[in-house]
């Protein structure tokens, strides 16, 4: 029978490994889902995901369930992506597609169903792709958050304001003028 | 009503977050207002271009890569328990709680005390800080490490004057809720010299094969921790060798550690840890060392378990290595025999 949070947490405080192991096994897709989105770039999200368990790792010890352990979590998520620095800007970036196509052979189908497409069509959805990178790294880190969080997580507003620990007409506020900046940026392609 | 309020609904009712009642509002205006209709129908295709070209989930090898990189690193956190002792106590003084993100809480003597000094703590903190690693920089001469023929912590301390701090980072210098966090490594310049069974020698071998960036210096660690070379059986070395069997990123480096715990008395969790490899290892040929390390056991007497036969009898179903599929399939038929 699958351990509850609080009793994973409690185990993992005494120093059981395996039951923090567990803990990590439980949310990691989903924080790594989330840097992914944030950072569009496999070896930075894999830097983020790292940096999010490590400060977990070290500081479980002062977790005090006054809040679910998914909300810290994420918070500790939140506060990741915000200071994240890029290992270097000169440094050329893996974008997540090239990535999955290298190791395509190993996992099978991916978790999003890919049906063959043409190469014209590739080729056309690649350039979309880039277009919408370049727009989603020009907004602000809060910006940039809110609007992976919101379009490419599906999260409410709500949440997302629990998770940012901040008011939701703040949360409001970073979507209108990202989606803005975002739908100018793109009116090209539409 | 304005026509900013109206621009909001526009993307709230994109992002499927506006009000029912809201909605119908929206409506009635759109049917009016043509510059809105136009912004609606731009936005509605933005997020269909967003939600189709954006972003796509990772998969589950970059998962694992990133999983087996943690392991990596919380093998070298393990390792210094001192530095993150001292890392809680040092946030605990600044008062801010330990848990990155939490609400603080403002309960101790300390926090009282510096509650209206709570943003201009943390900068000085940094300055103590830079003053204190200068001290430790230049205070005293470092390039000559102490050669000895024991390890005894006390005199190391004495003779160096105490550990290095090197490497400061700042990892979190957002000073908006009163806390900020570094990370720094303590060096501790060490010449240790005694023979490859000694238990200190071994736990510095043992740290060595989880930690050190170098692929040459783990395998040197793990020729030097190999039974064959010490004659000494010691439980935390097959830890370490099953860890690095596990999550060391180098295959060679995984092979080794394999071929070093076979040379060991088989048990449970050797046993645990070539299924392991089985079932998850990316390399083939990691694979088929694990066949053969469960093989070699089995044709000693050991016995292997159902799930053994089972993850075998999967591996021959999928599009595997064809060279691993035959020799699962031999395995099972030697078993069967």
């Amino acid at each position: 029978m699958e351990l509850a949070d609080q009793e994973l947490i409690s185990r993992a405080q005494e120093g059981e490994r395996a039951a923090f192991e567990a803990l990590v096994y439980r949310y990691d897709h989903k924080v790594l889902a989330i840097a992914a989105a944030y950072t569009n770039d496999g070896d930075e999200s894999k830097d983020i995901y790292q940096e999010v368990f490590l400060r977990v790792y070290r500081s479980l010890s002062g977790f005090e369930f006054r809040s679910e352990f998914s909300t810290w979590l994420y918070r500790i998520v939140v506060n990741v992506c915000l200071t994240h620095r890029t290992r270097s800007k000169a440094r050329s970036y893996t974008p997540i597609d090239e990535l999955e196509n290298d190791h395509r052979i190993l996992d099978g189908p991916s978790i999003t169903q890919s049906r063959p497409i043409s190469p014209e069509r590739y080729a056309q959805n690649a350039e979309i792709s880039r277009h919408i990178t370049e727009a989603v790294e020009d907004l602000s880190p809060q910006q940039r958050l809110v609007f992976t969080l919101k379009h490419y997580q599906g999260y409410k507003l709500r949440e997302i304001a629990t998770i940012m620990d901040c008011a939701e007409g703040t949360v409001k506020k970073y979507l209108f003028t990202a989606t803005e900046r975002m739908r100018q940026r793109l009116k090209k392609i539409y | 009503m304005n026509h900013k309020r109206y621009k909001e609904w526009l993307q709230l009712s994109v992002a499927g977050e506006l009000a029912q009642k809201d909605m119908a509002r929206l409506d009635e205006h759109l049917d009016r207002c043509d510059e809105c209709r136009k912004e609606y129908a731009e936005l509605r295709q933005l997020v269909t271009l967003v939600s189709e070209g954006g972003f796509r989930e990772p998969s589950r090898h970059m998962l694992k890569e990133a999983r087996q990189a943690l392991r990596h690193a919380m093998g070298r956190e393990s390792s210094l328990p001192g530095a993150s002792r001292l890392a809680v106590t040092v946030s605990r003084v600044l008062g801010a709680g330990v848990a990155t993100g939490a609400p603080a809480t403002a309960t101790s003597v300390w926090t009282d005390w510096f509650r209206g000094w709570r943003l201009a703590l943390p900068a000085a903190a940094a300055i103590a800080v830079g003053f204190f690693v200068g001290y430790l920089a230049f205070a005293r001469d470092v390039t000559a490490p102490v050669v000895t023929d024991s390890y005894d912590a006390g005199q190391i301390d004495q003779a160096l004057g105490g550990p290095d701090i090197a490497n400061v980072r700042f990892v979190d210098w957002n000073t908006r809720d009163g806390q900020i966090e570094i990370a720094y490594d303590m060096v501790r310049p060490v010449r240790l010299r005694a023979s490859v069974g000694d238990s200190r020698m071994q736990r510095v071998l043992a740290h060595a094969l989880l930690t050190e960036d170098n692929p040459g210096v783990r395998l040197r660690a793990i020729e030097a921790l190999d039974v064959r070379t010490t004659g000494v059986v010691d439980e935390e070395v097959k830890l370490a060798l099953i860890d690095a069997l596990k999550t060391d990123p180098n295959a060679g480096v995984r092979s080794q550690s394999l071929r070093a715990l076979q040379n060991l008395p088989f048990d449970q969790d050797i046993r645990d840890a070539s299924l392991y490899v089985l079932a998850n290892d990316d390399n083939p040929g990691m694979r088929v060392a694990a066949i053969n390390s469960l093989s070699t056991a089995t044709l000693a007497g050991h016995h292997m378990g159902k799930d053994v036969y089972e993850l075998l009898r999967a591996t021959l179903q999928t599009k595997d290595d064809p060279l691993l599929r035959a020799r699962s399939r031999a395995f099972i038929e030697e078993v069967e025999e």
